[in-house]
């Protein structure tokens, strides 16, 4: 099921070679390819699609190993591409199920009506006020839509084709008006639970839906600045309609193998199990790749796919980098805090709080009792320790894509905040702690799912450690660096080498270490590509 | 899912068509039969009783309730007297419309809110600092609506209340086969009608003793269906269909001010400070930008394009939803027709539009698009002061 | 009939103080009211053991400018170097955090020659954005939401004013306000205890800890602004506003709360007080929390329901707790050497002790090993206590407003004996020689002084609460009531320039002061 690659490339010498193949690194060389150059991706693993990937790790059942949903992937990619025409498909989840430890429980649905009678069950107001606050936040989503879908301007670059960047960028915000501007700073400023204080009241509502602004981040729900991300759950595009969050079919790694398709469509040459060492750089150029085996490969331009750290680090070298780009480099933050579960189970997890199959288990499943469950288990990893009761959010793709599984088996996908990379032992010794770190996920959902110990056939557990061995996360940042104010847009990873562009000429990066960062969304790909072919002013 | 209300029981049984929709999530019938048709002339003819439970109910208790009210609602509710209904609308800081909807006063202290979108939150979040207190009330009050012709008689069958002089908009508590209920002479059909609400612990008792006591006039159980094209006959807007809740517009220029949907008449304007008084101040200032007006069909226009494809007048079965575009006689679109109906008792085929104010005035001509075999063609409409059926018996 | 008074001015502390003497030189006639029976707020004397009084709850005058001093004519006072404040760290380690800078790095070589160093790159860093945060704290505030509606030139010159600092500056402000004060102070400094001490500048009197992104913009705001101090330190200040005001024939009402103010279509017409009195005037200037004038004072038709909402949602969770001990003799610190007076001492081990401190109070408790801030203020005034006995103030980070199970005996038992401990740790024996304690918690502190929450600032300095302060209506001290102004903390710029809230307030152009070359 899983798609093959050779592990040698036709040729010596390309226009593109493309250093890693994650969704990003696919989608610049599709675009690439689309546009005429010869262009070769080398990848390490014997898979495509970095931390976007599916693989059957245990037999007969396929784990959307590390991402497992997606929402942002850019609309406008999927027509260029024609990626549906490569076989993405992405089914819109249809709830968000909260179950609590008391034994209640409250589900929110596509139905705003039964979504209403739901939530009044906590609370009348909260209620009532979801449908002003869903579309106060869909407005503002609007305007960061503009934000996302440009490359970031310098500010304080006086070139006027900046000032014309900033401009387009700052449309969105130009038509807000005063109410919607004030509500917006509000949103970059604070803290997801404070932002929602101002409109909820309820606990059990607040708790799931601030929860969003700390993935993958190493912030509490309380740690100012992540409200923001309250805004990606009404920036969500599936099929043209705002909606949140989808399975992708095939788990995550349908979408790149989806983009790979697209690539090789174009003549992209895909290669796998090539372990690239550095990049070769002749008087400040450069010039190809070289990889761990030897073998070398000529280049005009070598785009990296990997992480910030990696890329200046390892492919670059110090050496070729001046002390005041080191330094910024080096204050360019992972410090990833999440951790995923895989378990292959032989029948449906039943919930104490809901029994039975039922359509609350075709959407995500959030462990988010509270705000104070949350902040705590935050508290936990500020101090070098897994969250004992971490935050866990849970998917069961086999319900709505059964070839994941043999029929009646199902496969469960949890993601988990928080396990700090830097646990007090040291993050090398984070493979002795990854069975307690996985029995505390098992033990906390069981505490609502009691015939979950018993049905687990098989389980995979990735700590940072594991993220950043395997698939080349430093730290296991999930998002390759942290999606924190100082290193985003125009610092992206670094200041005045945001657009892409790194000091070696020919040299570029693509990935989510650029703006505008983050999880399945293609951009950074894309946008590099159209800088790469001069379509954007660098 | 939805929900049934506290007469589900009865108007499920009744329902033979199974012809249901959700109503702000709860299952109400639209017809009873396949077609609403012995609906819609029970209410004109004889009576219907309609289900209208779904409405959002709140009760405002306190020493400051009017007060409190007052500043909420467009109207001066300290004015209002016991046992008196007012129809008005409420809105948010900028003057815009959130809703429609009644407020009852059944006591000094004690007042009934019936809207039509939920607004708890909306009226809990300005009691700051006044003496009151709210209850939801939906789900513990069921509502019946009985309108036409024949509905005083059949309530006066079964009630104690003194209906011969029960004016129009007044309400009084009686009992209704031994049960409490509170009767108001209101309705959405535009004729002589009552609302009993009831608590939902009797609701059945209730359904079934009015039921009886109108089999002898020929009492119907009536759906929405029906309903809707009668409130087109009384000109009266509905929330989400002639006009959207400030709360639901994703851009500005769908919101609406009272003056732009007919609603101008609700507000009390200059007094204390009420909600969006500023802006409504200004917008009258300046004259509001639109207007909501009623529309006749040319008939015999309308036959004739019919006729050149050798068709029969196709007329809507029910009332309609689907916006039309209007335009000015010179062709240029001057605002839309968003719900109309074929009026069987009229035999005018009528339509409740949103057109610019200069469009406004009774007697204008205007065209409204009317599609024939595929083809976008317009007819004459004219723009005319509603209600269009306005029968004496409503007031008497 | 001719009013008796112009304006009242509600509250007097510093800012409400300020406002007054600006109001009087400018011809109006001036009456204050302040519900404590001594003036100065937060800067005011209480005896709370006899023979020893305190010098206020709020120390520093360290952030007071030139400007607002000429403007009132107390230059005199001002003293061209800041005080010294000392941080303590395990293990008898001591270095100054501020202070005139060569002899703070002096003393920071001691301990480590990388902290030495990466104090001085710090101090130029904060000399080199001063223009910039300088001009966002003490010029008229922009309205920010709609900057559209601001004179072009305007703009221009503050955006022009920003990429002076030169495009490295610019960006390096940028990439830094929004971090947490934690990353930002670990790129200058090794020694934990000194970025400990340091984090306080950002932290003290807030909700958030050295984690909290946002709060390295708190401490530039602090550290590029300080540099100066009074004479007397905030009591002597507050002694020379109060004068000053008296000079100018500002009226005084002492002990006296204002209930509420009256407003008639939409102009103030008065303020009835307390007793039932009531003053007529067409002006109002409140220093006081925005909260309680917006929400308690005005009638509730004078605001529409946005801006009451607004309002209500500016956030006030007051997290410190204020300890006056009487102590019997000298506080010997253990690290200090013989010559070294320590009046101004900070002990915060390490920022994780910070960080746990702070874990604590968004869970309504607190932590048994909390993070002080501590003055002797007995050693520059020695009348504030008897011969040969010293006051210690101290500022304990942090205490919830309502902790679980209430401000009970026990409770107030629990954290006065936990500071005690903490400072007997750095100074062996102090514990024996306390007379008296007077715990403030910030239950205290909010009945005392009329403080929403109890919150020292009036108000969360978070960045969504500086940029627009208190709620976009009120962003230039104005309010939706006309003759009604805001001149307390509470708003633009915060509490964080002595009296410059105040003087903003009077809406005049303060006097341009040269940028200080060796502002230390």
């Amino acid at each position: 099921m899983v798609m093959k690659f050779k592990n040698k490339p036709d040729h010596s010498r390309y226009d593109v070679v493309v250093v890693g193949g994650g969704h990003n690194g696919l989608t610049c060389a599709a675009y690439l390819a689309k546009a005429g150059k010869s262009v070769l991706v080398l990848e390490k693993r014997p898979v495509v699609g970095g931390s976007a990937v599916s693989q059957e790790v245990f037999p007969g059942f396929t784990y959307t190993v590390c991402s497992y949903v997606v929402s942002l992937f850019r609309p406008h990619i999927v027509r260029d591409l024609e990626l549906a025409r490569h076989g993405l498909e992405i089914i819109p989840l249809e709830s968000s199920f909260s179950p609590l430890p008391n034994g209640d429980s409250l589900c929110r649905w596509g139905d705003p009506h039964r979504t209403r009678r739901e939530i009044a069950r906590f609370s009348a107001k909260d209620a009532e006020i979801s449908t002003e606050f869903s579309l106060a936040m869909s407005q503002l989503a609007r305007f960061t839509k503009s934000i996302i879908d440009n490359p970031a301007p310098n500010p304080a670059s006086l070139n006027p084709g900046e000032l014309v960047q900033a401009f387009r960028a700052s449309q969105g915000l130009r038509e807000a008006n005063a109410d919607q501007r004030f509500t917006y700073m509000k949103l970059l400023t604070m803290s997801a639970a404070d932002f929602l204080d101002q409109w909820f009241e309820s606990d059990v509502l607040k708790a799931p839906m601030s929860v969003s602004g700390i993935i993958g981040t190493f912030l509490g729900v309380r740690s100012p600045g992540t409200a923001y991300v309250l805004l990606h759950h009404y920036m969500g595009e599936i099929d043209g309609a705002m909606r949140a969050w989808g399975f992708s079919k095939g788990g995550t790694g349908g979408i790149s193998e989806a983009i790979a398709r697209s690539a090789l469509s174009y003549g992209t040459e895909i290669v796998t199990e090539a372990d690239v060492s550095n990049v070769i750089i002749k008087n400040g150029k450069a010039m190809g790749v070289a990889l761990q085996n030897g073998d070398e490969i000529q280049a005009d331009t070598v785009i990296s796919g990997l992480d910030p750290r990696r890329t200046y680090m390892s492919l670059i070298g110090e050496e070729h980098l001046d002390s005041e780009l080191t330094e910024q480099i080096g204050h360019y933050k992972f410090r990833g805090s999440s951790g995923k579960v895989n378990l292959a189970v032989d029948k449906l997890p039943e919930f104490v709080s809901r029994p039975g199959d039922g359509p609350h288990l075709y959407g995500d499943v959030a462990i988010a009792p509270s705000v104070q469950y949350l902040e705590k288990a935050y508290d936990q990893a500020k101090y070098g320790e897994f969250s004992e009761r971490p935050y866990i959010n849970m998917v069961i793709p086999t319900l709505v894509d059964p070839t994941m599984a043999p029929p009646g088996k199902h496969v469960i996908s949890c993601f988990v905040q928080y396990a700090p990379y830097d646990i007090k032992e040291g993050a090398s010794n984070w493979p002795q702690k990854r069975e307690a770190f996985g029995d505390a996920v098992v033990d906390t959902l069981s505490e609502y799912i009691p015939n979950l110990k018993d049905s687990i056939l098989h389980r995979q557990v990735l700590t940072p450690w594991d993220l950043e061995q395997e698939f080349g996360l430093t730290e296991g940042n999930i998002f390759h660096g942290e999606l924190s104010m100082e290193q985003l847009l125009y610092l992206r990873p670094a200041a005045g080498w945001a657009k892409y562009k790194t000091p070696v000429r020919n040299l570029w990066m693509c990935a989510s270490g650029t703006h505008p960062g983050g999880g399945i969304m293609g951009a950074s790909g894309e946008m590099a590509a159209k800088a790469i072919l001069g379509r954007h002013a660098a | 899912m939805p929900i049934g209300t506290p007469f589900h029981q009865r108007t499920s049984e009744l329902c033979t068509s199974l012809f249901f929709k959700d109503w702000a999530g709860y299952h109400t019938v639209c017809s009873y039969d396949t077609s609403h048709e012995r609906e819609y002339y029970a209410l004109r003819n004889a009576a219907g009783l309609i289900d209208v439970s779904p409405l959002f109910k709140y009760e405002v208790c306190g020493k400051d309730a009017a007060a409190f009210l007052s500043r909420v609602m467009v109207k001066d509710i300290t004015r209002l007297e016991v046992g008196r209904c007012a129809y008005l609308c409420w809105c948010d800081d900028h003057g815009k419309v959130l809703d429609d909807g009644t407020v009852f006063r059944l006591s000094d202290e004690h007042f009934r809110v019936a809207a039509a979108e939920p607004s708890y939150s909306w009226l809990m979040r300005q009691t700051r600092r006044f003496d009151v207190t709210i209850e939801d009330s939906t789900d513990r009050i069921g509502v019946l609506s009985l309108q036409g012709p024949k509905s005083r008689d059949i309530l006066k069958n079964v009630s104690d209340a003194d209906l011969d002089n029960l004016q129009y908009f007044g309400l009084t508590q009686s009992k209704l086969d031994d049960v409490d209920v509170l009767i108001s002479r209101t309705g959405f059909t535009g004729d002589l009608g009552y609302e009993v609400w009831v608590d939902c612990a009797q609701a059945l008792t209730v359904y079934d003793a009015i039921m009886a006591g109108g089999r002898d006039y020929r009492l119907q159980p009536v759906g929405l269906d029906a309903m809707d094209v009668t409130r087109i006959e009384a000109g009266y807007i509905m929330n989400g269909v002639d006009y959207f809740s400030a709360n639901h517009c994703s851009i500005e220029s769908r919101k609406s001010t009272p003056y732009e949907i007919g609603l101008g008449w609700t507000v009390d304007l200059d007094r204390e400070p009420f909600i969006g008084q500023d802006a409504l101040k200004a917008e009258v200032l300046q004259g509001p930008a639109w207007a909501t007006v009623g529309l006749v069909y040319d008939w015999p226009a309308f036959e004739r394009l019919f006729n050149e494809v050798g068709l029969p007048p196709e007329l809507p079965g029910g009332a309609w939803r689907t916006p039309i575009p209007v335009y000015n006689h010179k062709g240029a679109q001057v605002g839309q027709a968003t719900s109309g109906a074929w009026s069987a008792i009229l035999k005018d085929n009528l339509a409740l539009a949103t057109v610019q104010s200069a469009y406004a005035e009774p007697g204008t001509v205007l065209q409204i698009e009317v599609t024939v075999e595929y083809e976008r063609r317009k007819v004459p409409a004219v723009v005319t002061k509603t209600p269009f059926f306005n029968p004496p018996r409503k007031r008497a | 009939m001719k009013h008796q008074f112009d304006v009242v001015v509600i509250g007097g502390g510093h800012n409400g103080l300020t406002n007054a003497c600006l109001l009087a030189m400018s011809g109006k006639r001036v009456v204050l009211v302040e519900k404590r029976n001594d003036l100065g707020g937060l800067a005011a004397s209480i005896e709370f053991e006899p023979g020893f009084k305190s010098a206020g709850i709020w120390h520093e005058t360290g952030n007071v400018t030139e400007a607002v001093m000429k403007l009132l004519r107390l230059d005199s006072l001002i003293q061209n170097e800041s005080e010294t404040v000392y941080a303590l760290g395990e293990s008898g380690r001591i270095a100054p955090v501020s202070g005139p800078v060569d002899r703070t790095v002096f003393g920071l070589n001691e301990v480590s020659r990388a902290d030495g160093k990466g104090y001085l790159r710090y101090r130029e860093f904060m000399r080199r954005i001063r223009p910039v945060i300088s001009r966002f704290l003490t010029e008229r505030p922009l309205n920010l939401m709609a900057v559209e509606s601001e004179a072009p030139m305007e703009l221009l010159t503050r955006a022009l004013g920003l990429r002076r600092l030169g495009a490295h500056d610019m960006v390096e402000l940028l990439r830094v306000a929004p971090m947490p004060v934690s990353d930002f102070l670990s790129e200058y400094f090794e020694s934990d205890f000194i970025k400990g001490a340091l984090s306080l500048n950002s932290l003290l009197g807030t909700f958030a800890a050295p984690r909290s992104p946002g709060t390295t913009t708190n401490l530039l705001m602090h550290e590029s602004m300080s540099g100066l101090s009074i004479k007397g330190g905030s009591l002597g200040l507050t002694d020379a506003l109060i004068k000053r005001a008296r000079d100018l024939g500002v009226s005084f009402r002492c002990g006296q709360a204002v209930s509420r103010i009256l407003v008639d279509n939409k102009s103030v017409e008065g303020v009835e007080l307390e007793n039932g009195d009531i003053v007529k005037v067409a002006a109002v200037s409140a220093s006081i929390n925005p909260k309680t004038v917006l929400l308690d004072l005005l009638p509730v038709a004078a605001l529409t329901h946005t801006t009451a909402d607004r309002i209500s949602n500016f956030r006030c969770n007051g997290t410190t707790a204020h300890l006056l001990l009487a102590v019997d003799g000298p506080v010997l610190f253990e690290a200090a050497s013989k010559d070294q007076t320590i009046s101004h001492a900070r002990i915060a081990p390490t920022l994780d002790h910070v960080e746990k401190a702070f874990d604590a109070v968004k869970y309504r408790g607190f932590s048994e090993a909390p993070v002080l801030d501590i003055t002797i203020p007995s050693i520059e005034r020695p009348n504030l206590a008897p011969d040969g006995k010293n006051v210690v103030s101290v500022m304990v980070s942090y205490a919830p407003f309502e902790p679980e199970g209430g401000w009970n005996d026990a409770a107030r038992a629990t954290l006065t004996n936990s500071v005690v401990d903490v400072i007997t740790e750095f100074a062996p024996g102090f514990e024996r020689r306390v007379i008296a304690t007077k715990l403030s918690t910030p239950a205290d502190l909010a009945s005392e002084y009329g403080l929403p929450g109890g919150h020292l600032h009036h108000g969360e300095p978070g960045l969504d609460q500086i940029l627009v302060r208190p709620i976009p209506e009120c962003f230039d001290h104005t309010t939706p009531v006309q003759g009604l102004t805001l001149c307390g903390s509470g708003t633009h710029p915060g509490g964080s320039v002595a009296c410059m809230a105040g003087a903003l307030a009077t809406h005049e152009n303060l006097p341009k002061s040269k940028v200080r070359s060796d502002a230390a």
